[in-house]
């Protein structure tokens, strides 16, 4: 924290202060000044250096702002300018203008309202998302789609009103829900039919985890976690040779309770939910990730998929496209990466982990029980 | 001879030298472990609303109104844990997301702008960081 430098300045203020009072004292020698002034030196040097600099893991400084609709929280434990998290924020604060549903004139608005008109003209990092996305779209077999913008609003996902639309409603939208009518063409994006849009939701998050870990990473921050909404970055080691601990979310606990965690460094993880926004209507729970193909919240047995990866914004689409693929499919196309690990909780609190991982998940809570 | 003496005169402190020596440890010292105490220390509840941070000790039961851009958010310390209790937003997640106990747990209201977490207790089997 930058209260503790504050306390540092102090007491060495205090010194200055105290040396320059005695000093004046006439029982003191010209020579004794001199010894005393040693004294102080070694002391201004070695008491700070006892007491809190040289501790394994540096004090943390952490810095937290709302943006792309959750708390980003930033934790830097080397000792860096202050101002570092600030032009962290500037930075997520470019990616959301860019990317936001709901602010005016940015390139994902402009594209939506272009839909059916005409190709817009977007930014670069708009169009490495839009491309990533695309990608995973095609590797998810349409599981995971940023063209789901219409059924998102249908159902008030991202709205302080949530709620249940008519079966036909549903129906009418799904046509428009399709990402291999969302065109490329040089650095503008076209969706191909009036009343497409596109939602960057499931994606930007990890964009924007992988900029700010590049940016601290640029400036010379060396160990670093980085927790936007539940997508996580771990930047470097805990401390030397030792790794971090990446907690695993219990599904059906309060957050922050993992029910285990996974020893890692210079990675990035992140959880795609049932539990994490739903609401009820009529006894029913919804959650917020709609199956591209129904229309309706996805509902195939699994409750939370975690994906490991050295790059978040991958992480991110992965685990919203295997929640929609199921247990099965989901963990087929895990297997095709190299680069790539994942957890799949099961509503019946089984556990399943990719070939990767079963050697370090370690399982803390009894409750769930671990696949082989 | 000379050179003797002016060696010992090195040593003669006078009683300001001493004085100045010892206040200085204790000074040192006494900093030293506020600044050392800061990440690991008692804990405590952190609560940020907007640019005010507000910190409160977990120990020690209270309800506590914070103001943010909706209205009042209302925050209850029990039995060492801190949850929402009350938030003017609509769908009242932050109450949802129940009670904080642990180093680093949060909980936030979205709409209201204020965020609780708590800081300071040491669990080493814990994860330094959950995905959720």
């Amino acid at each position: 924290m930058g209260i503790s430098l504050f306390l540092l300045i102090v007491p060495a203020l205090v010194v200055i202060f105290f040396f320059m009072r005695f000093c004046k004292l006439p029982t003191l020698r010209s020579t004794s000044v001199a010894g005393i002034r040693i004294i102080f030196l070694a002391l201004f040097f070695i008491i700070p250096a006892l007491t809190g600099c040289n501790k394994k893991v540096g004090i943390p400084y952490s810095a937290q702002e709302y943006a792309l609709g959750t708390l980003c929280r930033i934790t830097l434990y080397d000792r860096v300018f202050r101002d570092l998290p600030k032009q962290c924020f500037l930075e997520v604060n470019r990616i959301e203008n860019l990317m936001s549903l709901s602010i005016e004139g940015s390139d994902v608005s402009n594209i939506n309202k272009g839909s059916g008109i005409s190709p817009v003209e977007v930014s670069r990092d708009t169009l490495d998302v839009i491309k990533t996305a695309l990608d995973f779209s095609r590797i998810t077999d349409g599981c995971f789609d940023i063209s789901i913008g219409p059924l998102i609003s249908l159902w008030g996902i991202s709205s302080d009103d949530p709620h249940v639309p008519e079966k036909t409603g549903i129906l009418e939208l799904l046509p428009l829900v399709d990402y291999s009518r969302v065109g490329l063409q040089n650095s503008a994006v076209y969706l191909e039919n009036a009343g497409m849009s596109i939602d960057l939701g499931g994606i930007a998050k990890g964009y924007a985890v992988d900029a700010v870990a590049s940016f601290l990473r640029k400036a010379g921050v060396t160990r670093a976690l980085l927790d936007f909404g539940g997508n996580i970055y771990a930047l470097g080691e805990k401390s030397e040779g030792v790794l971090w601990r990446l907690g695993i979310q219990n599904p059906y606990s309060s957050r922050g309770v993992s029910i285990g965690y996974i020893p890692l460094k210079e990675t990035s993880m992140v959880t795609s939910g049932k539990y994490e926004r739903y609401f009820i209507h009529d006894g029913t729970r919804y959650h917020h990730i709609i199956d591209p193909e129904t229309g309706y919240p996805s509902e195939n047995g699994i409750e939370s998929v975690t994906i490991i990866s050295p790059s978040s914004t991958k992480a991110d689409a992965l685990s919203t496209g295997i929640l929609v693929a199921g247990l099965d499919r989901g963990l087929a196309i895990l297997n095709r990466f190299d680069d790539v690990e994942g957890v799949i909780i099961m509503s019946d609190k089984r556990v399943y982990l990719t070939e990767g991982l079963k050697n370090l998940f370690v399982l803390t809570d009894g409750d769930f029980q671990t696949v082989e | 001879m000379r050179i003797i003496t002016s060696v010992k005169s090195l040593f003669r402190l006078g009683i300001g030298d001493i004085i100045a020596v010892l206040l200085t440890f204790a000074v040192m010292t006494a900093f030293g472990f506020i600044a050392a105490k800061e990440t690991s220390g008692p804990p405590r509840v952190i609560i940020e609303s907007g640019n005010e941070t507000y910190i409160y000790p977990l120990d020690r039961d209270a309800e506590i109104r914070i103001p943010g851009p909706l209205g009042d958010s209302i925050i209850q310390i029990e039995n060492n844990g801190v949850r929402f209790i009350d938030s003017p937003c609509r769908d009242k997640l932050c109450v949802g997301m129940g009670v904080l106990k642990k180093n680093r747990d949060w909980a936030a209201c979205l709409p209201n702008k204020v965020s609780i977490s708590i800081e300071g207790i040491q669990d080493e089997s814990a994860p330094d960081i959950v995905a959720y």
